[in-house]
């Protein structure tokens, strides 16, 4: 086997012990990279029942196969048990990390134990250990970014130090920065290195492309690199737009699908002031991750606010579903909510939350209306720093929304709280959140989009969103980016050839048949990991406010259509009515050992 | 009274906003509903088509009076007067 990527770096805050491990050929080629190593390792190595704040959890960070060998794969994985949900969880990030990663010739880093104080992990050619960092408590992940501009950083802010349920992780945060910043938003996962004290790993590479790639057919390599650059150039490029998946904005708000005042309506009226056109406007720099063409990381200016990484999911969630329509209000959100470390999609659904229950008269002693610029500053503040309403917040819509009775108000699935898509109107969307394995999600399966025809029928929605999962799943094992095949004009069946094609260049040997049943393998021992943790059918549900009739359309889901998407559903994936991977369906995926 | 089709997004600018079209008074198969539009408007092709196998569509999704058309019955499903139909269009990104 070409492939150098089985070395695994071991990193025991407990013990300060920092080792190297290879991973047996038999385990990479069945689970490869990304999604795949990180979900195995996790199922084998994290106890059923513990608390993710424990020293037991573990957070598995991984690069992909191809990153440094082929353009475009750059994101890094992180996955843990998550704080938020209790269950599997996986955040991807773009930036410098994976292709650094890739230098120092391990494929990924497992963080395990707690540390009584602060520590950095440093990886260069010359040194792998912890450091003490007491000094860098309560820093944001622009100041971590700037204190080891050079190298590629992946940080927490004060959010992650204090255990906020939905802190994030961050990757080369930095004023100026010269490749896109990335951000691992959802789950949580932030809080799980606070929980470790582990405030930062810094990074850098020192292996060249030739030595990575050694026993690899150089002109192979070279023609399937100029065939995918053409694709990304015909095909991928025209969908970017303005980058930031901005140009989403405008069809959900003309599809009337953009959540408005938690979810109560699907449009505003001013919904314009937010749209693509207007971004575009104040934007003053793209830039891009490491051997990407596609620029899609947006930096904003507009009077003396400035931003990086304004995002359709953060513009929507933070916008009209508070009732804010104003570009500098935005900002000053995604600048705060970035600098501090916390998940844009979370932090707008439990604002509008709270907002909501203000306005009904449910919360006593709190007072905000919709759309106060200054109040929600303030109340994210709160939350980063854990004071007053803002510590309750810190532990995520489906605590607090137990804990004040108010479940029917509250847009999550499985604890995660849903992202900036109605599924009233986009249906297909539903069965995907409610069946993600990470909870509320889009990115599984994105099954509006236009890479695949189906008919109208119950059987080709459900085929269609297994597919994407399972496919999706591979896809995360190299790890390809997503704004590429979702942005695509065109269906990317060319392009995933292709990857296969790279793939086996390492010494693999994967056809589109084995390729997609690594997805599903992948999906099912996720799965696993959660039934262990105790999910069953009740749980792959939907907020209870998507199945009463939109005010503004009428467009509802009643469960009676949700409870037959989900027999079929289960059905086509080989799981009990109950929502458990039968016993022959572990077989035929080779995980009959779990 | 007719059959009301709502079109959103993109759709709109193959269509118009929206359009009402008479149907005989004991309804029409979502179908040949379907069929008569494109006969129409043939630019929404790019988005559904009817072919051999029915109805079928890119991304797109459709709605009778706030259900999935998958849930009352597809392409044999029957459209009656009154009925409000709403199409939405595929999304990009994600």
């Amino acid at each position: 086997m070409v492939y150098p990527g089985k070395v695994i770096l071991r990193v025991d805050l407990s013990s300060d012990k920092v080792e190297e491990e290879e991973l047996t050929d038999s385990i990479v080629e069945k689970f490869v990279g990304g999604k795949g190593l990180a979900a195995y390792l996790m199922y084998r190595e994290i106890k059923p029942g513990i608390d993710p704040f424990s020293p037991e959890n573990k957070l598995f960070i991984f690069a992909g196969p191809l990153a440094f060998i082929y353009p475009t794969f750059v994101r890094t994985v992180v996955a843990s048990k998550s704080p938020l949900t209790g269950l599997f969880c996986d955040s991807y990030a773009g930036g410098s990390f994976a292709v650094e990663l890739r230098r120092t010739g391990y494929i990924g880093v497992v963080i395990e134990g707690k540390s009584d104080k602060l520590k950095c992990l440093k990886i260069s050619k010359e040194e792998k250990r912890l450091f003490e960092c007491e000094q860098l408590r309560g820093k944001t992940t622009y100041e971590i970014g700037e204190l080891f501009r050079d190298y590629s950083v992946l940080t927490i802010g004060p959010a992650g130090e204090n255990k906020v349920r939905f802190a994030s992780i961050y990757i080369d945060w930095r004023r100026n920065p010269i490749t896109r910043p990335g951000v691992a938003g959802r789950g949580g996962l932030g809080a799980i290195l606070g929980s470790k004290n582990l405030k930062a790993i810094v990074l850098k590479g020192w292996l060249r492309v030739d030595e990575l790639t050694k026993g690899i057919d150089k002109s192979v390599q070279r023609n399937l690199i100029d065939r995918y650059l053409k694709i990304i150039e015909e095909d991928v490029m025209p969908g970017i737009g303005i980058g930031g998946n901005l140009p989403v904005f405008k069809v959900s708000a003309e599809a009337k699908i953009l959540p408005t005042k938690n979810f109560q309506l699907g449009s505003h009226e001013l919904w314009r002031e937010l749209a693509d056109d207007a971004w575009a406007k104040v934007l003053v720099n793209r830039i891009t991750c490491p051997t990407c063409p596609a620029r899609c990381g947006t930096t904003i200016k507009e009077g003396i606010f400035m931003t990086e990484r304004i995002e359709y999911e953060t513009v929507a969630m933070n916008g009209p579903n508070i009732l804010i329509l104003d570009r500098r209000a935005l900002m000053l959100i995604n600048n705060t909510l970035n600098a501090l470390g916390m998940d844009t999609i979370t932090t707008g659904n439990i604002l509008a939350f709270i907002t909501e229950l203000c306005e009904r008269g449910l919360l006593k002693d709190y007072k905000i209306s919709w759309g106060e610029v200054d109040s929600y500053i303030r109340l994210i503040y709160d939350i980063a720093y854990r004071r007053g309403l803002g510590d309750l917040l810190a532990e995520g819509l489906a605590r607090v929304a137990k804990i004040l009775n108010a479940e029917e108000y509250a847009l999550h699935v499985k604890g995660l709280e849903i992202p900036a898509y109605d599924p009233r109107g986009v249906v297909g969307m539903a069965l995907a959140y409610a069946t993600a394995d990470r909870g509320g999600d889009h990115l599984r399966a994105w099954t509006v989009g236009v890479e695949v025809t189906t008919k109208l029928t119950l059987e080709d929605l459900v085929n269609l969103t297994k597919y994407l999962q399972d496919r999706n799943a591979a896809l995360w094992t190299l790890i390809a980016c997503d704004n590429i095949p979702s942005n695509a004009i065109r269906p990317p069946d060319e392009m995933i050839r292709i990857y296969i094609k790279m793939l086996n260049t390492l010494g693999f040997n994967y056809d589109e048949e084995s390729f997609l049943k690594l997805g599903e393998r992948i999906y099912n021992l996720t799965r696993m990991f959660n039934v262990r943790e105790g999910v069953r059918r009740k749980d792959d549900s939907l907020p209870p406010r998507l199945h009463k009739q939109r005010e503004d359309t009428g467009w509802v889901i009643t469960r009676e259509d949700f409870e037959k998407m989900l027999d079929l559903y289960y059905s086509k994936r080989g799981w009990s009515s109950d929502g458990v991977p039968l016993k022959e369906t572990l077989e035929r995926l080779g995980l009959q050992d779990l | 009274m007719a059959v009301i089709v709502r079109f959103y997004g993109v759709l709109k600018e193959i269509i118009n906003e929206k359009l009402e079209l008479e149907v005989p008074s004991d309804g029409i198969l979502f179908i040949n509903l379907i069929n008569e539009i494109l006969q129409k408007y043939a630019p929404l092709s790019e988005y559904i088509v009817v072919t051999e196998k029915g109805v079928e569509v890119k991304g797109v999704t459709i709605l009778v009076n706030g259900r999935h058309i998958m849930f009352l019955g597809g392409d044999k499903a029957v459209v009656r007067s009154g009925d409000i139909i709403d199409i939405l269009p595929p999304l990009h990104g994600g």
